[in-house]
């Protein structure tokens, strides 16, 4: 009988351990669920013009960019604010072989310097997460880009998302997960 | 004292086992493998597709040259719509061409037809309401097979396509482009047809418009390619968008060797190892 006994009291403990467990699951699957899609924010007291040379991550960016005739204006500037897709972003939606390549010849610089502008921003531009938002960033080429804030995520354009942000000594760099290209807009659409 | 003891191990090894199936189920997260294997079959099969999308060895390979003005004829849903403008602004981005949208009067299929049957040949007759003076050189019509059928025996398109819409076969959707003496794409209708899902129309839109910027081939079972023949939602591939980017590179001119396109392309790949060309 004291044998029978036990072995019922080792079911319970084992109905209740896996009730516990299960409803953990469920927790830890809910918090999984909800990602925080927030960039994640630095402070560097560089400026931006060293800052991306010595990331690894914009490499590929900043080899084009060098390539452009707008890397003077970067390290120039004042103040500004620099949009950058990291290699492992440019390998994956596939346009690495676009800056690396095509781009980087002397038929197609016309494009590279139109497609590196629309990635610089004169002036640093704080986007704050904390309150959702839509607003428009007018580039120096005339056009214009969509930014939209949603519960702390950062939209640039139709397709990037800012993945970090870092403020450095001369303005701020928005690292994102997919280069920027507008559509085409009339110029009144930009007002 | 004993039988507890093996009472309580056997409950331990229990919940222990079930602590460890719930970590590899729920908090191990799953890990797509987005690289391709470098091994020499694998880059043979990538070489033997780019080819044939390219249209063999020594095709020339014809494309864009100017500005795309794109319109629409026939309905399309919001999320279709706007599923579309990407796909436009991502063409535009690897092509390097401005492609823009062309607002106009045109009502429907019906009144389309009827302009193109009143018009010079292959004019395809869609003009801006702001500016009579921009019209589109690319149409993209969402109708029935039988409004196709009527159309495409207006337009100077291949016979195949009137026999495709003539047909008691579904056709889901085509494209059809012009072509010029110096292997410039000028103009190009694409079909879709108004009875697909929306997902169906998207992925159509998607893969016509796309292979009318000069990937014109489709090959069975691709690994690479969104351009494998299936009936199937899909996206585009990042080997779609290089291929792309090749193509409009404008060290090439339109009409290049398609050996020359995709050398460049297996080059870069075989350079880069795993980490270029994932799928």
């Amino acid at each position: 009988m004291m044998f029978l006994g036990r072995q019922k009291r080792c079911r319970q403990v084992f109905r209740i351990a896996v009730t516990a467990t299960a409803i953990t699951s469920l927790f830890v699957s809910a918090q999984l669920g909800a990602q925080d899609n927030r960039p994640r924010k630095m402070e560097s007291d560089l400026k931006v013009s060293p800052y991306v040379e010595s990331y690894s991550e914009a490499s590929i960016f900043v080899t084009a960019l060098k390539n452009s005739n707008l890397w003077s204006k970067v390290e120039e500037s004042e103040e500004l604010t620099l949009f950058v897709p990291t290699n492992s972003a440019l390998y994956s939606e596939g346009a690495a072989f676009l800056l690396e390549i095509v781009l980087n010849k002397i038929e197609n610089r016309n494009r590279l310097n139109d497609l590196m502008a629309i990635h610089i921003y004169k002036g640093s531009l704080q986007i704050g997460e904390n309150s959702s938002r839509e607003f428009i960033i007018p580039m120096s080429n005339g056009g214009c880009l969509d930014v939209s804030v949603i519960n702390g995520s950062i939209k640039i354009g139709p397709e990037a998302t800012v993945t970090k942000a870092v403020n450095a000594a001369d303005g701020t760099i928005y690292f994102i997960d997919h280069l920027l290209w507008m559509p085409y807009k009339d110029q009144m659409d930009c007002t | 004292m004993i039988r507890l003891a093996g009472m309580v191990r056997n409950c331990c090894i229990w919940l222990l086992s079930i602590a460890l199936l719930d970590y590899v189920l729920v908090i191990t997260p799953v890990k797509a493998d987005n690289s391709i294997t470098h091994k020499d079959s694998g880059n043979k099969q990538f070489l033997v597709e780019t080819i044939h999308i390219l249209g063999g060895f020594n095709n020339r390979v014809p494309r864009w040259s100017g500005e795309i003005r794109i319109a629409v004829i026939g309905i399309l849903s919001d999320s279709v719509e706007s599923s579309l403008d990407k796909l436009l602004a991502q063409l535009s981005l690897y092509s390097g061409l401005v492609i823009r949208r062309i607002e106009h009067d045109v009502s429907g299929v019906t009144q389309y037809f009827q302009a193109i049957s009143e018009s010079p040949a292959y004019d395809l007759a869609l003009c801006s309401k702001t500016n009579a003076a921009e019209c589109a050189n690319f149409v993209v019509i969402v109708s029935s097979q039988a409004e196709m059928y009527r159309i495409a025996q207006s337009l100077p398109m291949r016979n195949v396509f009137q026999r495709a819409t003539a047909s008691a076969r579904t056709v889901y959707c085509f494209f059809s482009p012009g072509i010029s003496h110096s292997l410039e794409i000028e103009k190009s209708v694409v079909f879709i047809n108004q009875s697909l899902s929306e997902k169906m129309k998207e992925t159509c839109l998607q893969e016509e418009i796309t292979q009318s910027f000069g990937l014109f081939n489709d090959y069975s079972g691709s690994l690479f390619y969104s351009f494998n023949n299936t009936v199937s939602p899909k996206m585009l591939t990042t080997h779609d968008k290089v291929l792309l980017s090749s193509l409009y590179d404008r060290a090439y001119s339109p009409g290049s060797l398609a050996n020359s396109i995709a050398n460049q392309v297996i080059d870069y790949g075989l350079a880069n190892s795993e980490s270029v060309l994932p799928r």
